[in-house]
């Protein structure tokens, strides 16, 4: 008798754990995807979207981020009606074709962040997406060429090419048109779609339909893919012996580039180093403290602000190769975002002198957000402010000295520089 | 240690080894089952259901908060209709922001009423009789109706454009897009159907313009100068919604009073010479 309590009682206990244990599995699963333990924040900053690099097939779409799904309020849903009444009514009467509900959904969602007016609020969609993700990543499959749509004719047209890269050992040239992939015409399609085509696994090969002013005829160019990194770094010794880093954008791997570059400068003894930011839209928040951080030995970096008041500090950590050497940075109206944020950093905490033209401007937070079919959300979340509570935001970073570029400047005058190089060389005594 | 309490521990551990088996087990049983749950969900609420993401996302993050519901829904609205690629299909949230279409002047020198129309929107058709009356009292001899670079083509003010010149009978026709055809009809009588009339016409001229061209010349009221028109020839009715703003939707495709199709077919001048050149012909003609 008293057994059998016994085993009820364990039994019941059994139960109960298994019970809480589902539970415990339910809930966690419902927690995630109410977005409390998101992979961490990373924040993309970049004010107009680097150009996109040409390379990889259709990038698998990323698996999607589990979401908060924010209950709809009945006064939200009440208002939203509006939207299926004029919708009803286009179902009904509309002259002429109605788009898919999939383009009718994100032409909504634009439409909704435009009344946010917001530039940098963004709805990315997943071709785009994919794209635009890999690229952060720093590395790619492509044929490693820099692309832009050429408004007029609807092709794409090459702005540069990598140094090295599969395009230029296959004789592809700036200003060169593309108007056919594998036989595809990219004519009426989106940039990232063309560069969805152009991109694909690295030793496959793609062929091109080239137009270039001065050839008569389109001609055909086939191009064997490779896995590319986007090359952001470029440095070199100076004859002066000041040692030159220029970042063309904060990808993935902007912080270990820089600190290579730096090291092998430092190797050389430079007199000092010129940091050039110019025209540097951007990119991932942790790049741009991990570079400021190679600066710095301690102190704030970078203070983060919610509209409710509250902040986050960046801390600067010490340890690290550049906390001692003479430092110039140069900016321009080109450099935006994680670029101000370095520069501004550096200025407040008297770490670097900063030379060229006032910043950006860009001082806004966008947190990213995959949505459920792979389309990407950006939304402003805070703003930055720099270790002296300065804003960026609308204001940008004036330089020390202001040096703007003329406008009659020849193809290798760089007077900005030129600036940068004669500071260093005046302040190291020589 | 005795056998017996050593058998015990094993058995123990065991035991305990099978309970946290069997709780690790239940703790991903639960997790699967949410996540099965929300993915069957998201599923299940067609491709709209990204919308409410985006809805939600902004809504709990964007800084400084989101503007109201009904902005935003407005917001939406509009990039919903931009994905129609019609310019002509809008929602007019307050109507006192529209700016005027008709401008109207004399010309004195030859004593020719000129009125222009810039596009045949929802206020345009009480523009125009405005214009018109100014018109009656400074008699003028002949009009001018520059439509060059009109669009749009608000039925009812198309209809009263044509009324003002003609004297009852066939305005223009619309065919809705389910085939169904209505006739508009002009009232006996009205204010210039008397005057000879110059219609200046362009390349972009869309819409309602088309047919009232087309109309007026079949029935013998004007003389048309310019280029051959884009053949937009579609027309927007106003739905009121219920919360007091409009939608202008394009309904139909225009047919003269003739029954010649304007849509995709466009109307040719009879006087065909550049658009920037039209109104000077015009004049010469309605000199002679």
């Amino acid at each position: 008798m008293r057994n059998a309590v016994r085993f009820t009682l364990a039994a019941l206990v059994l139960l109960v754990l298994i019970v809480g244990a589902f539970c415990a599995g339910f809930g966690t699963a419902y927690l995630l995807a109410e977005n409390y333990l998101l992979p961490s924040p990373r924040v993309t900053v970049s004010p107009t979207t680097p150009p996109p690099t040409v390379a990889t097939e259709t990038a698998p779409a990323p698996t999607a981020t589990p979401l908060p799904t924010v209950p709809l309020s009945e006064e939200d849903q009440e208002t939203f009606q509006l939207f299926w009444e004029v919708w009803g009514l286009v179902q009904q009467y509309f002259y002429g074709d109605l788009p898919d509900m999939q383009q009718v959904t994100y032409a909504a969602i634009h439409g909704m962040l435009n009344s946010l007016d917001d530039p940098y609020t963004a709805f990315i969609e997943p071709q785009a997406a994919a794209i635009i993700a890999e690229d952060a990543t720093g590395e790619f499959q492509g044929i490693g060429a820099y692309v832009e749509m050429d408004e007029e004719s609807g092709k794409v047209i090459i702005t540069g090419v990598f140094e090295g890269g599969p395009a230029e050992k296959a004789g592809l040239q700036e200003g060169d048109l593309i108007s056919e992939v594998d036989g595809v015409s990219i004519v009426g399609k989106t940039l990232y779609e063309a560069i969805g085509l152009i991109r694909g696994p690295a030793g496959t090969s793609v062929t091109l339909l080239v137009e270039r002013e001065g050839v008569d005829e389109p001609f055909e160019v086939t191009v064997v893919r490779a896995k590319l990194e986007i090359p952001i770094v470029e440095y070199k010794m100076l004859d002066d012996g000041v040692g030159y880093i220029s970042l063309r954008e904060f990808s993935a791997t902007a912080e270990k580039n820089v600190r290579e570059a730096l090291e092998d400068l430092l190797s050389q003894e430079p007199v000092g180093i010129v940091l050039d930011l110019r025209q540097n839209p951007g990119g991932w928040l942790d790049q741009a403290i991990g570079v400021a951080d190679l600066f710095l030995d301690d102190g704030t970096i970078l203070i983060e602000r919610w509209s409710d008041g509250q902040e986050k500090r960046y801390e600067a950590h010490p340890g690290d190769v550049g906390e001692e050497v003479p430092l110039v940075v140069l900016v321009n109206g080109g450099s935006a975002s994680a670029s101000e944020i370095v520069a501004g950093a550096l200025q407040d905490r008297e770490r670097a002198t900063l030379i060229g033209e006032t910043t950006f401007g860009k001082g806004s937070v966008q947190r990213p957000f995959t949505l459920g079919d792979g389309s990407e959300l950006r939304v402003t979340i805070a703003r930055w402010f720099t270790p002296n509570d300065r804003a960026i935001h609308g204001r940008g970073i004036t330089p020390d000295i202001v040096v703007p570029w003329p406008e009659d400047a020849g193809p290798d005058e760089d007077p900005q520089l030129d600036r940068a190089v004669e500071y260093l060389l005046i302040a190291s005594g020589q | 240690m005795s056998v017996k309490s050593a058998k015990s521990i094993v058995v123990g551990a065991a035991l305990f080894v099978a309970l946290a088996v069997v709780l690790c087990g239940s703790f991903a049983a639960g997790f699967e089952f949410q996540r099965q749950r929300r993915a069957h969900q998201t599923a299940e609420a067609g491709p709209f259901s990204v919308f409410w993401e985006a809805w939600g996302l902004v809504e709990r993050y964007f800084y400084g908060g989101p503007p109201s519901p009904q902005a935003r829904t407005y917001g939406a609205i509009r990039g919903a209709l931009a994905s129609l690629n019609d310019p002509y299909t809008t929602i007019i949230t307050d109507t006192a922001a529209l700016s005027p279409t008709v401008t109207a002047r004399t010309i004195l020198t030859a004593n020719v009423g000129y009125i222009a129309i810039a596009e045949l929107g929802p206020r345009t058709g009480a523009e125009f009789q405005a214009a018109v009356e100014e018109f009656a009292a400074a008699p003028v001899k002949a009009v001018i109706l520059d439509l060059r670079g009109t669009g749009g083509g608000y039925l009812t003010a198309t209809q009263t454009i044509l009324d003002s010149f003609l004297d009852g009978g066939t305005a223009f026709y619309a065919v809705y897009r389910d085939g169904r055809e209505q006739m508009f009809t002009c009232e006996p009588g009205g204010a210039m159907t008397a005057l000879p009339v110059a219609v200046l016409l362009s390349e972009d001229t869309g819409g309602g313009a088309e047919a009232v061209a087309g109309t007026l010349r079949e029935r013998g009221r004007a003389t048309l100068v310019g280029a051959a028109t884009a053949g937009d020839g579609t027309a927007q009715a106003a739905y009121r919604l219920s919360d007091g703003s409009t939608l202008y939707l394009t309904v139909a495709a225009l047919l003269t009073s003739a029954h010649h199709a304007v849509h995709n077919v466009g109307v040719t001048p009879d006087v065909a010479v550049k658009s920037d050149d039209a109104l000077a012909t015009a004049l010469d003609i309605l000199k002679e």
